[in-house]
């Protein structure tokens, strides 16, 4: 009945009751009209009345229960597990470290690219001095070129 | 060529020379039985005056080419001259790029190698071969297996090689030398006498590379010349050269129109030119290259056997990693 104003306070309706706009009317969040319409809903269905009263008692009973506090333990392994992921962290970064060392002062090889013309020519010469110096040679007269 | 080759065969009488005992033969003459003709060739270019034209002939990547260079000699040197021209006088190799002064190419007296005997990878068998550039020839053909490989034609009067055909598997021509026109005799030709700076080429001793590579092919030599290792090598019919360098390989500057080939274990690059392949590759800690004249096949199988050095240590491998995770955080 009030399926469309509900909806737009705070949330669907299931099966025309408040279902999920229980705790959003408890909690003050929705809006007026929503509010409005909530109400009027929980005044004329037994059904969400009664749920309506068993969890705002539940919400009572909770507020009432006294603090509670941690265990003597508790904040010592809070500490000790920053100190392990600092630990870990230190470990980490050390190891980072060692690397960036050992990567950046070792000796880099170097790049080369083949003297592709000078090798081919270096061939040619010493294949004449073993073996016939016209068949070796003579290729050499061509213009060697190998270009990028 | 091969038209010419056709018109020999069957003509004279085939005599295998390749199980024949070697006999030195008289110089400037034909090769003896059993001795290889491409020493034969070059014994005969050193020691007549000639001069004549040849064309050049080869394939690669970016299809057939063909080039013609002046060729000629006398007085023990020989002078190759087309685009870029070179010297060969005594052992030293001095070369004139185009639109460069003479520089030197291989500086004298460091090689003299004498190469293996072809016969125990090749057959060799001759017979009188057809006309080239108009004189009468011996037609050489080497065979590996049952499939010719190549085929030398050498001046039947002086023994000069007068043309050089190479062959594909499949029998097909690949590359190619040949005198257009060649006069043998006559006036002695100037020589040109540059004088070249020559590069400092040391022997190297105590290299560990193999004695012979796959395919038969034994060291000659070893050199260094600047930050490059030269092994050279030959199977008695091809040479190989093959180049160390430390370092990591660049394969962003490598020159274009190289095709990729297995080598051995590794991936490398292929190039074609006029004298044959070159391959390059990766080894551990250096870059190798090898240049070879002969088949691909071969140029391939021989450097596969190349080790490709030593097995980093324990420290060098540390440092390469913590090298990469550098690299992998800087991305």
């Amino acid at each position: 009945m009030v399926i469309g104003a509900a909806a737009e306070g705070g949330g669907p309706m299931t099966g025309g009751h408040l279902a999920d706009l229980l705790s959003g009317l408890l909690d003050s969040e929705l809006t007026p009209a929503a509010r409005i319409a909530a109400e009027a809903h929980a005044d004329g269905c037994a059904d969400c009345a009664h749920e309506l009263a068993l969890a705002s008692e539940a919400r009572a009973l909770i507020r009432s229960l006294p603090p509670v506090e941690p265990p003597a333990s508790f904040y010592p392994s809070v500490i000790a597990g920053r100190r392990r992921r600092r630990a870990v962290a230190a470990l980490v970064g050390a190891a980072l470290a060692g690397v960036a060392i050992v990567g950046l002062r070792s000796p880099q090889p170097s790049s080369v690219t083949p003297p592709v013309n000078q090798l081919v020519e270096d061939h040619a010469a010493t294949a004449s001095v073993a073996g016939d110096p016209v068949s070796e040679l003579a290729p050499v007269g061509v213009p060697v070129s190998f270009r990028p | 060529m091969r038209r010419l080759t056709a018109l020999a065969s069957g003509v004279i009488a085939v005599a295998v020379l390749a199980t024949a005992t070697p006999v030195a033969s008289q110089p400037g003459s034909p090769p003896a039985p059993g001795e290889n003709p491409l020493e034969a060739a070059r014994r005969a270019a050193g020691n007549y005056a000639f001069a004549g034209q040849v064309r050049v002939r080869w394939h690669d990547a970016a299809g057939e080419h063909e080039q013609l260079v002046d060729v000629r000699a006398g007085g023990g040197a020989l002078m190759i001259d087309g685009p870029a021209s070179v010297l060969a006088r005594r052992d030293e190799r001095p070369i004139r790029r185009p639109g460069s002064g003479w520089d030197s190419l291989w500086p004298a007296g460091l090689a003299s190698m004498g190469i293996p005997h072809p016969s125990a990878k090749y057959s060799l068998s001759s017979a009188a071969g057809a006309l080239v550039a108009g004189r009468p020839t011996l037609a050489v053909d080497v065979r590996r297996g049952n499939a010719i490989v190549e085929r030398v034609w050498l001046d039947a009067e002086t023994g000069l090689l007068l043309g050089r055909e190479q062959y594909a598997v499949a029998g097909t021509p690949v590359r190619s030398i040949e005198f257009q026109q060649i006069s043998v005799g006559g006036p002695m030709w100037a020589m040109p006498s540059p004088r070249v700076h020559s590069p400092v080429v040391a022997p190297v001793s105590g290299n560990q590379a193999p004695a012979v590579l796959p395919g038969g092919y034994e060291r000659l030599g070893i050199y260094r010349r600047g930050p490059l290792v030269h092994l050279i090598y030959s199977d008695g019919v091809y040479g190989l050269s093959l180049f160390e360098q430390a370092g990591r390989l660049r394969t962003g500057a490598l020159p274009s129109g190289g095709e990729r080939v297995a080598i051995g274990g590794t991936q490398g690059w292929h190039y074609a030119w006029a004298g044959g392949h070159v391959l390059l590759w990766r080894g551990r800690g250096r870059v190798l290259s090898a240049v070879g004249d002969g088949p691909l096949t071969d140029v391939v199988q021989a450097s596969a056997g190349v080790p490709r050095g030593p097995r980093p240590s324990f420290l060098d491998r540390l440092r390469a990693g913590c090298r990469a995770v550098l690299r992998a955080l800087k991305r």
